[in-house]
């Protein structure tokens, strides 16, 4: 669980090394947890938790203990995560087209391939072939562990847009169970 | 005896969840599950999920090592420098912060300036809030899913689909009211087509009709609703005939008044903006080509006039579309000519009371005309030219050079963005966007819709202009088929990857506000 001692957070601001040292400490195991299973990618994730400590140190004077420094700290990550996806997109696309263009195929790595093998492969497919909107809270409810109010805060969206989209994400799934695809 | 019904049970099934549901609730679910064995199966199945869920994530990532030394490393290493950044940046927002005021003033300016300048909307633009998620609007439409044709909302991702009508006859054409609070509608669940009238959770039905003639909305893309939600108008056809006559109403079902004395084939009405007339469109199909007139009459039924009555002979309207100017008094249309003399296209503005101003000429057909940009068309190659006022100029080819282009649709959004198809013979249709004055285009879906698919109708924007709903009929069936489609047009610019939802369904009508 994280808890963050509030002092810390003012010598944060001033720039003290131990108090900066004593926060990534504390929050990039979480931070890290968070940017993985959004990227699935631990280069990527680490990479996004970098960044995501980097942008709240630098904000530090925009939390205001509204909300707490966990569901802000989560917020702030989702949306690097997000542009990281963003990016990544279009990237994809331009080596597709590339791809097709000089005939090249690409293989997944050893490490892809294994982990493949270990985990149930047709249901991760199915919830990686999902749009971010439906996969980050699928994510955070059922990885995380947060409530539908939490997500709601952490996405900034309403409560019953998550319960929506969680729901069509479900009901996705359960498709696909019933159907015997998986 | 169950107090919940299996509808209310599956719903407060996917609510526990994601613990939605307060005590009582969780207890009158408690006690349908005890006495439904579909719903206990079916509460089982969603609740093995989230542990089908967990052990995937847990077995895909926990076994995964933490960040590396290097996110300390890189994160401590440059967090020193913070506060003197934060300064430094302070400093810079501040006087940002001063050029920033200076030009708003000259930015609120230019706008008000622009604003005074006559500006056109499409036909039909109902006064809405503009929401930031356009997710929660609902889309109301008419689908034969359930055996028969249905009335159904669902959000614009596909969820929170609803059956609203569940009724055995046929129910179809909704059309939201300006508020958003109530569904206009046609039915002959009471032995002929008739306008009914419904709250937005299917509650409330109230029949506002009972009259000869199978009393019906002939719209095409407008909306029945007058501007100010308190008024219909409709078509109530002469029996046995095409010919209509139109008619406005009171949603009470009271005050009809007769807009057309004459029987005529009156198609595509719509309200002017500030609710004081009504234009519509009248055709005469016996001859090659479809001659169309457009014609305007004020809400009380008095002073017909016909806008197209001046033109000079050999003109006509083209394409059948017009826009109403934003304050009501004036009509943008677009006229072909069948003279071999002069331009072949003019759009013209008509006053109310028939008079005409040119406002733009064109060599090959004026598909469409906005704030001054001309958007011509060239069949058989298939190619869009924008004509911008300032001289300058764009093209689009649509289809490869061996395609012919068996159709083209189009449709402005509330704030003038274009969303264009045209079906390509070898690739079936391809969508586009541009902006107003067609500086920006991008291929938004490609040979999703097949060729055989030949027409593209019912395309409305939502009013956040963040979604398109649009309709394909594929008439090579025995029994024509119509598709619903319902594209996210934002993602799609940004991401060509995104596809649009797909249902076999017709008649989309946008809800205002949520």
């Amino acid at each position: 669980m994280i808890t963050m001692d509030y002092r810390l957070i003012e010598l944060c601001r001033v720039g003290d090394s131990a108090a900066i040292e004593n926060f990534v400490q504390t929050y990039q195991q979480d931070v890290y947890r968070l940017a993985l299973s959004i990227l699935d990618d631990p280069g990527e994730g680490e990479d996004a938790t970098q960044e995501a400590l980097l942008s709240a140190l630098r904000s530090l004077d925009s939390f205001h203990g509204t909300s707490s420094l966990k569901t802000w700290l989560y917020s702030i990550t989702v949306n690097i995560c997000r542009n990281r996806l963003q990016r990544h997109k279009r990237h994809e696309h331009l080596t597709k087209i590339l791809g097709e263009i000089l005939r090249v195929r690409s293989t997944p790595s050893v490490e892809e391939g294994a982990i493949q093998n270990e985990s149930n492969e047709a249901l991760w497919r199915v919830i990686h072939g999902m749009d971010e909107k439906h996969r980050i809270p699928v994510v955070l409810r059922y990885y995380h562990d947060l409530s539908v109010a939490e997500i709601a805060h952490i996405l900034q969206i309403p409560e019953g847009t998550v319960h929506s989209r969680l729901n069509t994400a479900r009901r996705q799934l359960h498709g696909i169970l019933k159907e015997g695809r998986l | 005896m169950n107090r919940i019904s299996h509808k209310q049970a599956i719903k407060w099934i996917n609510r526990r969840l994601d613990g939605l549901l307060t005590n009582q609730q969780l207890l009158l679910l408690d006690e349908h599950l005890r006495s439904c064995d579909s719903c206990t199966s079916y509460a089982a199945e969603m609740e093995l999920l989230p542990t089908q869920l967990q052990n995937e994530f847990h077995a895909r990532w926990d076994e995964k090592p933490g960040p590396s030394e290097k996110v300390m490393q890189h994160v401590t290493a440059k967090a020193r420098n913070i506060p003197m950044t934060n300064r430094i940046s302070s400093g810079i927002k501040l006087l940002a912060g001063a050029a920033t005021l200076i030009l708003l003033a000259f930015a609120i300016n230019f706008v008000v300036s622009q604003l005074r300048d006559t500006s056109t909307t499409a036909v039909g633009t109902e006064t809405v809030n503009i929401l930031p998620r356009a997710e929660d609007r609902l889309l109301a439409f008419a689908s034969n899913q359930n055996g028969n044709s249905d009335i159904y909302t669902m959000r614009a991702d596909g969820s929170d689909l609803t059956n609203l009508t569940n009724n055995p006859a046929y129910d179809g054409y909704p059309f939201w009211s300006p508020d958003g609070k109530q569904l206009a509608f046609q039915s002959d669940r009471n032995g002929s087509t008739q306008i009914y009238l419904m709250d937005a959770n299917g509650s409330n039905v109230i029949q506002l009709t009972n009259d000869e003639g199978n009393p019906q909305f002939d719209i095409n893309g407008h909306t029945p609703w007058s501007p100010d939600g308190r008024k219909l108008i409709f078509s109530q056809f002469s029996n046995g005939e095409r010919k209509s006559k139109l008619y406005s109403m009171d949603v009470d079902g009271t005050s009809k008044t007769l807009l057309t004395n004459e029987l005529g084939e009156y198609v595509w009405p719509s309200w002017s903006p500030d609710g004081e007339h009504i234009a519509f469109i009248s055709f005469e199909s016996q001859g090659m080509p479809t001659v169309y007139h457009l014609f305007v009459v004020d809400k009380k039924g008095n002073n017909l006039t016909e806008l197209t009555g001046s033109l000079p002979m050999g003109r006509s309207l083209l394409f059948s579309n017009y826009y109403w100017s934003q304050d009501g008094r004036s009509i943008f249309f677009t006229t072909d000519s069948n003279e071999n003399q002069g331009p072949a296209s003019t759009v013209y503005e008509a006053s109310l009371d028939g008079s005409l101003n040119v406002i733009a000429r064109a060599s090959k057909p004026i598909l469409d005309w906005w704030n001054g940009t001309v958007l011509e068309s060239e069949t058989p190659e298939p190619a869009l030219t924008w004509l911008r006022s300032d001289g300058s100029q764009s093209t689009l080819d649509l289809c490869r050079s061996t395609d012919q282009a068996l159709n083209i649709a189009y449709k402005r959004s509330y704030n003038g963005n274009l969303v264009f198809g045209a079906n390509c013979s070898a690739t079936g249709w391809a969508l586009y966007w541009a902006n107003p004055d067609g500086t920006d285009i991008s291929k938004l879906v490609e040979s999703i819709i097949p060729v055989r698919n030949d027409v593209l109708f019912n395309m409305i924007w939502s009013p956040d202009d963040h979604f398109l709903a649009f309709v394909s009929l594929d008439s090579d069936y025995p029994n024509p088929t119509t598709t619903l489609y319902v594209l996210d047009v934002a993602e799609a610019r940004k991401d060509p990857s995104v596809q649009p939802l797909k249902m076999e369904a017709s008649g989309p009508s946008w809800q205002p506000i949520p």
